[in-house]
């Protein structure tokens, strides 16, 4: 990675609680390019919020270092970082006009007041803001507020942009509009940027790179596409899109049994020990995503029976039980398939490249 | 790997010290003028008049006199049948006022609220004296019944006129707790009942009553604490009945027993702390609270039968609540009056008198009361903000501070000030700083609590976004932080001056001739009779604290009566 990219290693935080520690953030390591659109994304308290918070030099971290653009930030205060942030509930100062609340980062760094006003006038401009200058933040709407955040952010041109859950109170529709502003201007101004969310719609829709994280740890780092179709474990196959399981033994050499007999060869076999020796014994499953899997009346991998059938307009969503499966699997079909309906009996059928396995349990 | 310096500005993080002096600042404030003067009079109380405090001279004796002197034992037992009458009137008074102004459909009811905190805000004993000028023995209401009807009333000095006025001054206070919970509470409850088939009378009795109890609990808590601390009303109407308080009084400045008064005061926070124990008590028993999700107010009844006789019960009441308040006004516009069933020279001539004569006063409380306050501010709102914000260490202090001033009668802190910083280590009887460190001691609370609802009203990510963008936090403070709450302090401050005017009964104990305030000059022309004067002064004292409170209220946004309603 080049010169201006920010890395971090080991980074951890434990929090010490009077009811015990929490360990928050355990031993992440990752690294995000200059003028990349990088997301965090996972489920409700897998401490996103902390290793943002930790970047930004709000929280200390208790191990790990911050490094960016070849220095160390692990212990600088978080003033001196010259990092622009955007928080989930806007924390615009009450009592400042916009003007003011934009030109808040400039005032602190002694800018002289004919630059301000040159500045602060072209970020407003920038994210269509320009009537609003002299009203006071009260006044504005959730999305004019958010927009207002993210110019105050930017004005004073930081290293890097941080943003958690910058969209999560503004309702769908302006969600949608205003992901693709952030990623417009964050392309227009080339600013590396680290996104937090925990809608994966939304990560994948703007994102360069996705990291997806859960109880405290780094699970996968990747583009969209390969973070959807090679999750690397059967958590991020879950949290990225749906996902269907399959429980299966290994035999060697890449092969699996089905518990209905069948032997599959998947394209990829995750978490299981390279020594093929080894491999035996171990409890396995194999994914497959829904709008991989067929129903076919007349013959297939799996014999399964339809529980439901639902028309959602693009596709027939089917949920199907089958053996070697705890839970319903879930089947995307373009189109009708006859003698389906609820009920009925039949067979799930897929190409073995579409398949992954993954050592569970244990 | 090479570090390149890409951030020139960029420092290591400094070690945070500011917590750690806040919390030796909060320890050291707390253990000088409070834990120490009370470790003093503690021990005090334990030693013999006069003898230091040693082991060998350890004794019970000074408590002794409540088993065998006469004068003790009826102060202890008057001071009871006073706390605990005074506050049932008080209670008995409140209550349905407090129905009607948030179950009937009155008129002015906003107007009435206001004007309901009045004895509050006026100086107390202010109520006492215009009770002397109404019903005393030369009193304007004793003369005309003498004079009409040829009947001689009974003298108001003496327990019926101490509780009286103790009761018409604090019944407010179980007045806009109990009102604040009525308008509050869950109006489908009561509606369910209604639904069920109760009769109005059963459902006041069965929902709604049991649902205030922790209110009316706590309002004739502070009644209580109120009363039984009160200095001013007793000495001026109690006569030779004696309370704890005048007790104490007596103690001092008779006899300059400062061993007796302390073991006296003991006694007296006691009867304090028990009542906080029944209240806890009180309070546990009935754990539920109304849970309610509602934006809707209470349902209020409208027919006009109810409207009549809850609106003449509310006038009545306020009209003999604030009697007292429009008889010092009026009077102190009465240039001459004795020897006349009616008062006939009107003028300004005792403004003229008072306020050319006793400048002094008017000055010193400025000084004394502005020094407090500036005091107060600083310690409550730095405190406030980092008990809001910050862990530190010094959190038991600060809660001694805040809690323990609402538990103390004035009197006490006054005794323990006396005993602590007669002879020893710091010595400041007499002086000014002894009354601005007793005020002090117990009105930072004011602020503290003012400061830090207005820092929990403040999104923490907000010194956040200051910092991030590359504030000091000297700059996050003065740009963000300290804007944000000023209405808060400010509000706080005028309270803390505005109560600190009245205030006597820590300053009756303090005061040197130097140093006399206003409540002291109102208090000596009362004894000495000097009626007319008096008022004046006692004008210029309630028409300040309004104003100031008024003022106070318009800041905050808040009425006047929430202010009480949180700050009694
Ligand atoms: N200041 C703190 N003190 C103690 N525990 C904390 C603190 N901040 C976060 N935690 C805990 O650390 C864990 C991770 O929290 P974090 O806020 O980073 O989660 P998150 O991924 O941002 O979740 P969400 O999606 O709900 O915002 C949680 O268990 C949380 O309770
Ligand atoms: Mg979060």
């Amino acid at each position: 990675m080049n010169a201006r990219s920010l890395r971090v290693g080991g980074l951890t935080k434990r929090f010490q609680l009077p009811s015990g520690d929490i360990l928050a953030v355990d031993g992440v390591t990752f690294e995000v390019a200059e003028a990349e659109f990088f997301t965090m994304l996972g489920p409700s308290g897998c401490g996103k919020t902390t290793t943002l918070r930790m970047i930004a030099g709000l929280e200390s971290p208790t191990s790990g270092t911050i490094v960016f653009a070849g220095q160390d930030y692990t212990r600088v205060d978080a003033r001196h970082r010259n990092i622009g942030m955007v928080f989930q509930s806007y924390a615009l100062f009450p009592h400042l006009p916009i003007f003011e609340n934009v030109a808040y980062g400039l005032r602190v760094r002694g800018m002289a007041a004919d630059d301000i006003q040159k500045r602060v006038t072209r970020i407003l401009d920038l994210l269509g803001l320009g009537g609003l200058a002299e009203r006071h933040p009260g006044g504005l709407s959730g999305g004019q507020q958010q927009r207002v955040s993210i110019a105050r952010a930017l004005v004073y041109e930081p290293g890097m942009l941080l943003l958690d859950e910058p969209l999560a109170n503004l309702d769908a529709k302006l969600r949608v509009q205003m992901r693709e502003e952030i990623r417009r201007i964050q392309r227009e101004l080339g600013i590396m940027s680290l996104y937090v969310t925990h809608d994966q719609e939304e990560a994948m829709s703007v994102s360069d790179r996705i990291a997806v994280f859960n109880l405290g740890k780094l699970r996968q780092v990747g583009r969209a596409e390969e973070v959807y179709s090679t999750p690397a474990t059967p958590f991020v196959a879950d949290f990225i899109g749906k996902a269907n399981f399959l429980e299966a033994s290994p035999l060697g050499e890449g092969r699996f049994r089905l518990t209905n007999g069948t032997t599959v060869k998947p394209r990829l076999a995750l978490g299981l020990p390279a020594d093929e020796a080894d491999v035996a014994g171990f409890d396995t499953v194999v994914m497959l995503r829904p709008e991989r899997l067929r129903i076919d009346t007349a013959g297939g991998k799996v014999p399964c029976r339809i529980l439901r059938r639902q028309f959602l307009g693009g596709i027939i969503r089917y949920s199907v039980e089958a053996e070697g499966a705890k839970l319903a699997l879930t089947v995307d079909a373009p189109r009708d398939i006859a003698g389906t309906g609820e009920g009925a009996q039949a067979f799930l059928d897929f190409e073995e490249r579409d398949a992954i396995a993954y050592a569970s349990g244990r | 790997m090479t570090a390149i310096a890409l951030h020139p500005g960029a420092e290591r993080r400094s070690f945070d010290w500011i917590p750690i002096l806040v919390g030796v600042l909060t320890m050291a404030t707390t253990l000088v003028f409070l834990v120490y003067p009370l470790v003093c009079a503690i021990g005090g109380a334990f030693v013999p008049s006069g003898e230091p405090l040693a082991l060998e001279n350890l004794t019970l004796g000074n408590f002794e006199r409540f088993l065998t002197s006469t004068s003790y034992k009826r102060a202890f037992w008057n001071s009871l049948v006073v706390g605990l009458t005074a506050t049932s009137l008080a209670t008995l008074l409140a209550l349905p006022l407090a129905y009607a102004v948030a179950r009937v459909d009155i008129p002015f009811r906003r107007a009435i609220v206001a004007l309901a905190v009045l004895p509050l805000i006026s100086p107390p004993f202010i109520g006492a004296y215009s009770w002397i000028i109404l019903l005393g023995r030369n009193g304007l209401i004793t003369r005309l019944v003498a004079h009409v009807f040829d009947v001689q009333l009974p003298s108001i000095y003496g327990p019926f006129g101490v509780i009286t006025a103790l009761a018409l001054g604090y019944f407010p206070y179980v007045f806009l707790i109990v009102q604040g919970a009525l308008a509050a509470s869950d109006p489908y409850v009561e509606e369910a009942a209604r639904m069920m088939g109760a009769s109005r009378w059963r459902i006041l009795r069965t929902i709604t009553f049991p649902s205030v109890v922790p209110a009316i609990a706590a309002g004739m808590l502070i009644v209580f604490i109120k009363a039984l601390g009160d200095f001013g009303v007793p000495s001026i109407l109690g006569g030779e009945y004696q309370v704890l308080p005048t007790l104490i009084y007596f103690q001092i400045h008779g006899f300059f027993n400062l061993n007796a008064a302390a073991a006296i005061a003991m006694v007296n926070v006691a009867l304090t702390v028990g009542a906080l124990g029944v209240l806890a008590w009180v309070n546990r028993r009935r754990t539920f609270a109304t849970i309610t999700g509602v934006a809707r107010a209470s349902r209020r009844a409208t027919g006009s039968g109810a409207k009549l006789a809850a609106g003449s019960y509310v006038a009545v009441v306020l009209l003999i609540a604030l009697l007292p308040q429009i008889t010092v006004v009026v009077s102190s516009f009465v240039e001459r009056w004795s020897g006349n069933r009616i008062p006939l020279i009107w003028g300004f001539g005792n403004f003229a008198r008072v306020l050319t004569n006793l400048n002094q006063p008017v000055i010193n409380s400025l000084i004394l009361g502005g020094t407090a306050t500036l005091v107060c501010v600083v310690f409550g709102t730095v405190t406030a903000y980092y008990v809001s914000r910050k862990r530190f260490f010094g959190r038991w202090a600060l809660d001694l501070t805040i809690m323990l001033p609402f538990v103390l009668p004035g009197l006490v802190v006054g005794v323990a000030y006396l005993v602590g910083f007669n002879d020893g280590w710091i010595v400041l009887t007499g002086t000014a700083t002894i009354l601005v460190l007793a005020y002090f001691t117990r009105r930072a609370a004011y602020i503290f609590r003012s400061v830090q609802a207005a820092v929990g009203q403040i999104d923490g990510k907000l010194e956040e976004a200051s910092t991030l963008c590359g504030a000091n936090w000297a700059t996050t403070m003065r740009r963000i932080v300290v804007p944000l709450i000023a209405p808060a302090i400010l509000a706080g401050a005028i309270l803390v001056f505005a109560t600190l005017l009245g205030e006597i009964s820590v300053t009756i104990l303090l005061f040197s001739a130097k140093w006399k305030t206003i409540s002291i000059a109102i208090y000596e022309y009362v004894i000495s009779d000097e009626l007319h004067n008096a008022s004046a002064m006692g004008t210029v004292a309630i028409v300040m604290t309004l104003v100031l409170v008024l003022g106070a209220s318009r800041l905050v946004g808040r009425s006047m009566s929430e202010m009480f309603r949180s700050w009694g």
